[in-house]
């Protein structure tokens, strides 16, 4: 096991890094790909940070995660925007990560191995990333371009938004936050998205074989594809075949607009 | 991308791959793309042609030939432009390292701008088609509107017609009235029965062209 303990500035190349794990307060994280795996840790402000590289698992943290829980709870409590740090690591492709923050923002691009990220305002970029997702926030936005695998996403008022997307299952949570998703549909993909008053979106390719089941109080319907609303007092809901059905989108909103438009250029 | 490396910075760089151990151009290549995480991919194109000029300088020379690549080590002359410009090179260095986190910060520029741009279309999207619904439901009223009108001219007429219709009726049966009671009164033989129906039929045909001559003329 390696173990470093870091004030200032620290850099070294590792073995190949199989599994990440940061959790920072604040500050900046960036994790890359390439074929030699790399750290380059920068202390900003706060404690120290801890670094260790064991088996494979690349273990990054701010405060000192051996210290013990209430004193890591009061530290993280009183002095909380203290700790700042910049992180960029590069690992292999295949490698899995997991990042939390507090408010820190991360950046994560390239990986096939699974990526958990969790903040509570940090805003997360993921790009490139063809393992499954699964990122919650409460009030960070999530921008993710090119991902190519089932996403879970939840968050209390950031918004979510999913460009270029081709994503066998989706499911997105958010109270506020609105929800975009820009996808090429699987064909037995489902697409389920829950928000009280944010909108969702669904961009897709103009002639999709898709199947809506939606449900709305007051939000209102704009679509591409003739959809409308069946009202009813107190209810709203479309349960319309586009196509040959095939692909499901589930939404339930509150108040939250629903719109389901094409304009997406076909794969 | 080429931005990472200004004028002549490249030639420096390269010189310094070569110090760190002997290479050939495709591992040069691989190695710059390494470095900055596959963004930054220089052509053979952009390498060749300055390993070839830094060789016929005499800054570089072939060590060994691998699978028919020449495989290149610094001379004694290049080892000592290396050394001239050692601050160059850190300077160097430290802007390339920058660069090399700058790179996350490309990507986190990429994916906002991708974002920026579909949220905007597709706020012009559903403003479109919202739009384009209003239109429609304007056109459907406007049709509705129009539907309406027409029935109430139809049934103007209608009530007109049915007002002619009405008179006309008090005006045939004051007609035949007046008719029945002549013949009551003087009288009818079988003669003058038939110069009445003559006459009648005469009028039948008056009236009804005046009507279909009316409604031609119409």
């Amino acid at each position: 096991m390696e173990r470093w303990v870091i004030n200032d500035e620290f850099s070294t190349d590792l073995d190949e890094i199989q599994r990440v794990v940061v959790r920072v307060v604040a500050g900046e994280v960036t994790v890359t790909t390439g074929d030699t795996s790399h750290i380059d840790i920068r202390r900003d402000s706060g404690d120290e940070v801890h670094v260790e590289f064991q088996n494979g698992t690349l273990f990054v943290s701010q405060p000192d995660p051996d210290a013990a829980p209430l004193e890591r709870f009061f530290r993280m409590i009183s002095s909380g925007r203290r700790h700042r740090c910049t992180v960029a690591i590069v690992a292999p492709p295949s490698a899995r990560v997991q990042v939390s923050t507090v408010s820190a923002p991360a950046v994560i691009s390239g990986f096939e191995g699974g990526t958990d990220v969790n903040t509570v305002s940090g805003e997360i970029t993921l790009s490139r990333l063809s393992g499954e997702l699964d990122v919650k926030t409460v009030s960070g936005d999530i921008a993710a371009k090119g991902i190519a695998a089932g996403i879970k996403l939840k968050s209390v008022s950031g918004d979510i938004a999913v460009v270029d997307g081709s994503c066998r299952w989706v499911d997105a949570k958010a109270v506020s936050g609105d929800v975009l998703l820009d996808l090429d549909l699987d064909p037995q993909g489902t697409y389920d998205v829950t928000t009280v008053s944010g909108t969702v979106s669904l961009r897709t390719t103009a002639e999709p074989d898709l199947a809506v089941d939606a449900t709305s109080v007051s939000g209102h319907l704009v679509s591409d594809f003739g959809l409308g609303w069946d009202s009813r007092p107190g209810r709203k809901n479309v349960s319309e075949t586009i196509g040959s059905g095939g692909a499901r989108l589930w939404v339930k909103t509150v108040s939250g607009d629903l719109r389901v438009l094409s304009g997406r250029a076909a794969a | 991308m080429s931005k990472l490396f200004g004028h002549g910075d490249l030639r420096l760089w390269l010189l310094k791959l070569i110090d760190d151990h002997p290479r050939h151009g495709y591992d040069i290549i691989s190695g710059l793309e390494e470095q900055f995480l596959g963004i930054y991919s220089p052509s053979p194109g952009t390498v060749y042609p300055r390993l070839q000029a830094l060789e016929q300088e005499g800054l570089i020379e072939v060590a060994d030939e691998e699978d028919g690549r020449k495989v290149y080590q610094l001379t004694d002359k290049g080892r000592a432009e290396l050394e001239a410009r050692t601050a160059e090179l850190r300077e160097l260095g430290d802007r390339l390292a920058k660069s090399a986190r700058d790179i996350a910060r490309d990507i986190r520029d990429d994916v906002k701008s991708a974002v920026r741009d579909l949220r905007a279309e597709v706020r012009r999207a559903a403003v479109e088609v919202r739009r384009d619904e209003r239109r429609a439901s304007r056109a459907g009223r406007d049709a509705s509107r129009e539907r309406t009108r027409t029935a109430r001219v139809a049934r103007d007429v209608s009530h007109e017609v049915r007002g002619v219709l009405r008179s006309l009726q008090t005006d045939l049966d004051g007609f035949v009235s007046d008719v029945l009671s002549a013949a009551r009164r003087h009288g009818v033989d079988r003669e003058r029965l038939d110069a009445l129906r003559q006459a009648l039929r005469d009028a039948r045909a008056a009236v009804v062209e005046a009507l279909e001559g009316r409604s031609k003329g119409a």
